[in-house]
């Protein structure tokens, strides 16, 4: 496989990664969605990996094996244990339908084509990741700001952030080794940190929609 | 004077493969679905020989029906098979030359789903009514996906000429970013326009579930085999346009005997295999609530924008 391959297939792995970030918006159920998350990171991580196949990268393969081992296996399987532990199959409350949230990420994602036409690379073959990468982190923000449930939530925040890696590795061909391990661990403890509030929450309230939180007195 | 035989030789040709291929399409998934059921199902021939006892039997027309029940099945055969007509199916070539492209396409579907809709609507059944009214807000929802998908098409190719668009995706390669997200979105949008699983349901006449069932439920005898005709050429001719525009292999470029029959060979296998991926689908999916089409019709409608947006400022 030579390296003119490369940047075609990680073209279409992001173009996936965009279609798989809309369907989390419409997507209701608790455990379709960090499967969904799981999915997101596996491809996450062959980007990451075809990148490092390009730059010849050692370090870039550790990110790719890193992803693969904290996005794609500890967080979404804790998550799971924990979703189906509480017994919440499905969230109830959305502030916008679905078609309209389709809708407006379409928009985020011209916005992001702006930005990513603004960053003025142009010459590289990675436009289209640009976009994708920017479009995704503006879709899992959407993703926070519509849904109520605090899983849901969680969700778009992990997205966010595979948004954010995808754009970092795309300009600048892999960051650095400390600052790569810096951010793996990063996600790893809020990982488990928005585990524990999810699990304090649901004892408290028997229930992680965010809207009941008001409830929540001394 | 032999290259206008030939042309006139290779559309004749393409009218009578798709409508002798159509009806096998449809038994092809009916036979699946029956697999899929631990049915045996009836057999591959069985289209056939629906569509002979139909067209010997006489209709039944109800007096209170006004001209247009009766004109709609002609018209919506007629300009289904002229838009089938339109869509190269085994060579680039233009099958009716340049006479029509991908907008004709869009709006003489329209055409025949505008005419669909009055009939159901004309003899004042209930049933009809009802069914017009679904068709058109499903439809309502995806025709801007198509009209979406095959303007980035469109802009790829630089022509609305289907036959340059499909020459286009032969040679500049069909792995671009634009063309997945399209691919996904017309899957959906044939799904929903040829009335299949997760949107309708073509096998059940139960009344709170169907839609398009529900809109030819007055037909009976020759004027239902034109219509059930129709809807096997519908969904013949979109997924050999899926077929020709994503899958472009083995399509005949020159005119010999050996690229013709290899290019009907390869159009007749390719939409062997859509019509088994559409029969999965359809076997592994419950049929949707009528209000949750829009999320997945719109769902459709963004990937198409997204398609249109990575090909407008991207490099697509």
């Amino acid at each position: 496989m030579g390296y003119s391959l490369g940047p075609q297939i990680i073209n279409v792995l992001s173009v996936l990664i965009l279609g798989l970030t809309l369907l989390m918006l419409g997507l209701r159920r608790l455990s379709h969605g960090l499967n969904a998350y799981a999915v997101h990171s596996l491809l996450l991580a062959s980007v990451t990996g075809i990148v490092g196949y390009g730059q010849g990268n050692v370090h870039i393969y550790i990110a790719a094996i890193a992803t693969v081992a904290i996005k794609v296996v500890i967080i979404p399987y804790i998550m799971i244990k924990l979703v189906s532990a509480m017994r919440v199959k499905r969230e109830t409350g959305l502030l916008v339908n679905a078609p309209t949230s389709f809708i407006i990420a379409v928009g985020l994602t011209i916005l992001a084509s702006q930005v990513a036409r603004s960053l003025a690379l142009g010459t590289t073959p990675f436009d289209d990741v640009l976009t994708v990468a920017v479009a995704v982190s503006l879709i899992g923000m959407l993703l926070m700001v519509i849904r109520k449930d605090a899983v849901m939530q969680v969700i778009g925040l992990l997205t966010m952030e595979n948004g954010l890696f995808l754009a970092g590795l795309i300009l600048t061909n892999g960051m650095p080794f400390f600052v790569e391990i810096g951010i793996f661990f990063d996600i790893l403890i809020s990982g488990l940190l928005l585990w524990v509030y999810l699990k304090r929450m649901h004892f408290s309230l028997k229930s992680t929609n965010t809207a009941h939180l008001n409830q929540l007195r001394g | 004077m032999e290259a206008l035989l030939q042309r006139a030789i290779i559309g004749i040709g393409h009218v009578v493969l798709v409508l002798l291929v159509s009806p096998l399409m449809v038994n092809l998934i009916k036979k699946i679905k029956a697999h899929f059921q631990c049915r045996r199902g009836p057999g591959l021939l069985q289209g056939y020989y629906d569509l002979w006892k139909l067209l010997k039997k006489d209709a039944v027309i109800s007096e209170h029906a006004s001209w247009i029940f009766r004109a709609t099945p002609y018209v919506v055969f007629s300009a289904t098979l002229l838009a089938a007509a339109i869509i190269p199916a085994f060579t680039v070539l233009p099958p009716i030359g340049r006479v029509g492209d991908v907008i004709a396409v869009i709006y003489l579907l329209g055409l025949a789903r505008f005419f669909t809709a009055l009939a159901g609507l004309d003899t004042a059944s209930s049933f009809g009514g009802m069914g017009s009214s679904r068709e058109m807000m499903i439809s309502s929802l995806a025709e801007p996906v198509i009209i979406t998908a095959l303007f980035v098409l469109a802009i790829t190719a630089g022509s609305t000429n289907l036959s340059e668009i499909i020459s286009s995706s032969l040679t500049s390669g069909y792995m671009q970013p634009s063309y997945l997200l399209i691919l996904l979105a017309l899957l959906i949008v044939v799904i929903a326009e040829t009335g299949r699983v997760p949107v309708d349901n073509p096998a059940t006449h139960l009344e709170l579930t169907m839609v398009h069932e529900a809109m030819v439920l007055e037909y009976t005898g020759r004027d239902l085999a034109l219509i059930e005709w129709a809807s096997s050429i519908k969904l013949m001719l979109l997924l050999t346009l899926i077929a020709n525009v994503f899958l472009p292999w083995g399509i005949a470029r020159e005119i010999t005997w050996v690229f013709m029959l290899s290019g009907i060979a390869a159009i007749v296998i390719k939409v062997t295999v859509l019509a088994s991926i559409i029969a999965v689908v359809e076997s592994s999916t419950a049929k949707l609530r009528l209000f949750r089409v829009p999320e997945l019709i719109g769902g459709s409608f963004a990937l198409a924008m997204l398609a249109l947006i990575l090909r407008i400022t991207g490099k697509g």
